[in-house]
């Protein structure tokens, strides 16, 4: 007798599986967690390590970054001269969509950015036909942060503060350190005169991303091993 | 101006929200198309079972973050994540079982009878058909990096040495090739009728 021409009872199967599921969080009153919901908490986890581990120095090294750091005080002066060599989209004219408003006083908790010192920047996607990778959309923020360094913020749309953050020197920008990650998407400075980065995941697998205005991002497939910059 | 059945489902889902129970509807207005997707893309009944299942237990726990409201978009969403969950399993030989196990969910086993009922609800065996053709209309660069990667099952480093490439130029021919052969399946008529 042949069994083909009937619904699997695998699907049943699974289908009473995810019901049982569905009525164990029914009866717990249990929610999935929205974006909103997931930013808040990740802005609530970021600002209890910047509160503890900052205390003394006013940095906390940010997991995996190898040197950028989460900036917890003074963002309100202007960016040191060996950053703006490295970096020409922070000597670029401000519009009115540079202006992070009161973002930045929950930021950094020392009020907001001098006028006309914030940029928001639209980073470079992935080059056509990059697999592993998409296009975000989530707005980057560019401010000076501590010693006129450049603080680099995620901030998602709606969110008070941001999703994750560092500040780079020069030398950081100049050794592919200046880069994190939020979530599946990969965020980066670049210097001057690249115009494309290769980011390696751990697989080994490889994609290539544009830079613009300096920055770089996609979201991965994949957790990031390395990044070189295409010169 | 949508459908009420067009806009069902997508709602369904977002109500599913607050009510996990309405989950159950979603779930069998899809499952026979995602479990065919799978099954077609990897010819492996075994790793189908697997990807179906996690494909649901992720849409679950994401329900919260879809923002459509008709079906199109609600089975678009939902084979987004089968997609992802391909992709990382072709590329890792591993089939992710992050949901499956935060939900605490168990993966029902295949009766005996299911082998051949997912395959009848596949078509495998025209699938088989349409690959073998396909795979024979690859480039021959193509053809040998697949046939190491895919089926001689090479690490892609060895690939590269025994294509003489570097492993980056090895990985595009087999990425290239493969996506010949998922266009050639997308085309079965019964596979683009479950991706629309």
């Amino acid at each position: 007798m042949s069994d083909a021409g009937t619904r699997p009872r695998f699907l049943d199967d699974l289908g009473h599986e995810l019901a049982r599921v569905a009525a164990r969080d029914q009866r717990r009153g249990a929610r999935p967690r929205s974006r909103a919901r997931t930013a808040v908490l990740a802005v609530v986890a970021t600002l209890l390590l910047a509160t503890v581990a900052g205390a003394a120095t006013g940095t906390l090294p940010l997991p995996g970054s190898g040197g950028p750091h989460f900036v917890t005080r003074d963002a309100t002066g202007s960016f040191a001269p060996a950053v703006v060599r490295e970096l020409a989209v922070l000597a670029r004219p401000r519009t009115a969509q540079d202006s992070m408003g009161s973002a930045a006083a929950f930021v950094t908790g020392a009020g907001s950015p001098a006028p006309g010192s914030s940029l928001r920047v639209v980073p470079g996607g992935p080059m056509p036909g990059q697999e592993h990778a998409t296009a975000i959309s989530l707005p980057v923020w560019l401010l000076p942060a501590d010693g006129g360094t450049v603080s680099m913020q995620v901030l998602p749309e709606g969110a008070d503060g941001p999703a994750s953050a560092f500040a780079a020197d020069a030398a950081m920008v100049e050794s592919r350190r200046a880069r994190m990650t939020v979530g599946d998407d990969l965020v980066g400075l670049a210097p001057n005169g690249i115009r494309s980065v290769t980011a390696t995941l751990s697989d080994g697998s490889q994609v290539r991303l544009q830079v613009h205005d300096n920055v770089y991002g996609a979201r991965l497939a994949g957790s990031v091993s390395g990044v070189s910059f295409d010169r | 101006m949508r459908s009420k059945r067009q806009l069902g489902e997508g709602r369904a889902l977002r109500r599913s929200v607050a009510e996990p129970q309405a989950f159950a509807a979603f779930y069998e207005q899809h499952a026979d198309a995602v479990l065919r997707f799978l099954v077609r893309r990897t010819l492996d009944v075994d790793a189908a079972r697997d990807l179906t299942a996690e494909t649901f237990a992720q849409a679950f726990r994401g329900r919260g973050r879809f923002r459509g409201s008709t079906e199109e978009e609600a089975a678009g969403w939902l084979f987004g994540i089968a997609r992802n969950l391909l992709r990382h399993y072709v590329r890792s030989g591993v089939v992710e079982r992050r949901a499956v196990e935060k939900l605490g969910m168990r993966i029902p086993p295949l009766e005996p009878g299911d082998y051949a009922r997912i395959e009848e609800l596949a078509g495998l065996a025209q699938a088989r058909e349409v690959v073998a053709a396909e795979f024979g209309r690859l480039n021959g660069d193509q053809r040998e990096a697949v046939r190491l990667r895919i089926l001689d099952e090479l690490p892609y480093r060895e690939v590269a040495q025994r294509l003489a490439v570097s492993e980056q130029a090895a990985r595009a021919r087999v990425s290239r090739g493969l996506r010949q052969l998922a266009a050639a399946i997308d085309e079965i008529p019964s596979v683009r009728e479950a991706m629309t």
